[in-house]
């Protein structure tokens, strides 16, 4: 019973023994290739020479290159596996340093060791494998490949091959919008220019999954720790095919598209100063535009955004008179107070006039002689806050004219694109 | 035999969730995050000397004492469902199983309060309470 027992175990260790596959004896390979005569007859003749030299190389390869070659898979392995960031915050990660340092060596010692010994596939795949796993695999194997993948798994040519592989499974299941979505955020970083011209022609489309996951590539894109100039000189270039594409999207009225992509602009403006750069263009777009109704949220969310952290924006905003210098910022809120209360039946309607009434008295009170600083003051908060529900009113009331304006401010960007379908 | 144990433990939290994984369980790493934000990547590594030390203490304050506290009376939330939530139709009934009862509950309390010390087993509800 002992005796099966051990058989089995080595029969199944030696159908996975990394030397049972060809692509891990190099050395070998190299020896049967160059020294083994194809006649029968020379082959006996000089086997004296070439039975040794193909031993060395198969110790050769048992011991030395194929261990080698494992080593940074072993890494790859160990880094995804301890060196994933937590995303907390910097004390946590300062916290959990020691326990990754500690665990590096025994797991990567593990992983070296099961990678040396047993044939366990690469990863990240090679490009030309990672293409045949992205075309020809099931559905669901294809979205497990493609989950495994990070941008960062491939750098240099690998990035370059990897792209074309992603961009060419993209385009034979076009159909399949959560494998695209999945494909297109997994695209190797920094984008190479196939990446950004595929990534451009969907994101024109202005509809739909799959131009949503465009636009926030090209976004993201942007926001790439560029590691070397070639690195930095490629998020460039992602930044300005993003102003690009833009552009596209107001030119040909894709006002969801549009929205998407300003709002995210707002949102992140503090992550990286590509992000302001391109909030910034957003605004002078708006701006240029003379600050269109249906674009007000997403473009009060941008100066804000921009006014909190560029000292460029602060300039801009006084000569265009941006309204995040002239209001609070609870706004947007306000906005949607009004529009509710002017859609209402029972509504009191505009508060248009009485407003001003209010504040034509504030006015009254601050010309008068004889207050305190601190009243003051006061009343000048009051009048700040009289001026931001004004404005709003104005605003509502405008929008509530124009019901495809007050969709666009009041929907959410993402939902009213990929509400629009498919292109 | 130690060795073992302690491997099957850990093991057990790698594999089930550990409690730690979640902001919400270490309340001084997550207040210290949300203070300490060197901005460049120079700041991060000259500050590493003092706050590897330190977030590896509160580390092991908020695995050691806070969250076991916090846990406590969710542990007894968990033994009041398991053991006294559903009283038996008949009186003499509950008096009879209030004794058995009783003397379970220092045990099952004990067995909650562990499992939610280490586990993150409510998420969301830890999240509500907080």
């Amino acid at each position: 019973m002992k005796r099966i027992l051990i058989i089995t175990a080595l029969v199944l260790s030696c159908s996975s023994c990394a030397f049972m596959n060809r692509r891990n004896r190099p050395a070998m390979n190299f020896c049967s290739e160059r020294l083994i005569p194809e006649h029968t007859a020379a082959k006996a003749a000089t086997a004296v020479l070439w039975a040794p030299a193909c031993l060395v190389a198969g110790a050769a390869d048992a011991v030395l290159l194929h261990p080698v070659s494992v080593m940074d898979d072993a890494w790859f392995q160990t880094q995804s596996l301890v060196w994933q960031p937590t995303n907390r915050g910097y004390v946590t990660e300062c916290a959990v340093f020691p326990l990754r340092v500690a665990a590096t060596p025994p797991l990567w010692a593990l992983d070296f060791a099961r990678r040396a010994v047993f044939d366990v596939p690469h990863w990240p795949p090679a490009p030309h494998r990672l293409e045949r796993l992205l075309l020809e695999e099931s559905p669901s194997v294809r979205l497990l490949v493609l989950r495994d993948l990070t941008p960062k798994s491939y750098t240099g040519d690998d990035a370059v091959a990897a792209t074309t592989a992603i961009i060419k499974a993209c385009k034979a299941h076009a159909k399949n919008l959560t494998f695209c979505e999945t494909a297109i955020a997994r695209m190797p970083a920094p984008l190479t220019d196939e990446a950004l011209a595929y990534l451009t022609e969907l994101g024109r489309t202005g509809r739909g999954r799959r131009c949503a996951a465009a636009l926030w590539q090209l976004f993201m894109g942007c926001t790439y720790r560029a590691r070397d100039d070639a690195d930095a000189a490629r998020v460039d270039k992602t930044l300005e095919t993003l102003s690009g594409v833009y552009d596209d999207l107001v030119q040909n009225g894709h006002r969801e598209a549009e929205l998407f992509i300003a709002g995210r602009a707002g949102y992140y403006a503090s992550r990286s100063w590509r992000v302001r750069a391109f909030a910034l263009h957003v605004a002078r777009s708006l701006a240029r535009r003379n600050w269109p109704d249906y674009a007000e949220r997403s473009a009060f969310t941008v100066q804000a955004a921009l006014l909190d952290s560029s000292d460029a924006a602060r300039f801009e905003a006084m000569e265009h008179e941006w309204r995040a210098l002239r209001v609070r910022l609870k706004w947007p809120s306000a906005v949607k107070d009004a529009v509710k209360r002017l859609q209402s039946a029972q509504g009191a309607g505009s508060l248009r006039a009485i407003l001003i009434r209010q504040q034509n008295a504030l006015s009254e009170q601050l010309r008068a002689t004889g207050i305190g600083a601190k009243e003051r003051l006061q009343l000048n908060e009051g009048l700040v806050d009289i001026k931001t529900a004004l404005d709003a009113e104005e605003i509502a009331e405008r929008l509530v004219a124009n019901p495809d304006n007050l969709r666009l401010f009041l929907g959410d960007p993402l939902k009213l694109l990929v509400e629009k379908g498919e292109p | 035999m130690r060795v073992r144990m302690l491997g099957v433990l850990l093991a057990a939290l790698v594999l089930g969730g550990c409690a730690f994984t979640n902001p919400v369980n270490t309340p001084l790493l997550t207040a210290l995050d949300g203070v300490v934000q060197p901005g460049s990547t120079e700041a991060q590594i000259a500050l590493g000397s003092v706050f590897v030390p330190v977030g590896v203490g509160c580390g092991a304050l908020d695995v050691a004492v806070v969250h076991p506290i916090q846990s406590l009376g969710f542990a007894a939330e968990d033994t009041r469902r398991a053991l006294w939530s559903e009283p038996a139709d008949d009186f003499s009934e509950e008096v009879a199983l209030a004794v058995p009862k009783a003397l379970f509950t220092p045990v099952v309390y004990a067995f909650f309060w562990v499992g939610e010390s280490l586990f993150d087993l409510r998420p969301q509800e830890r999240k509500g309470a907080q």
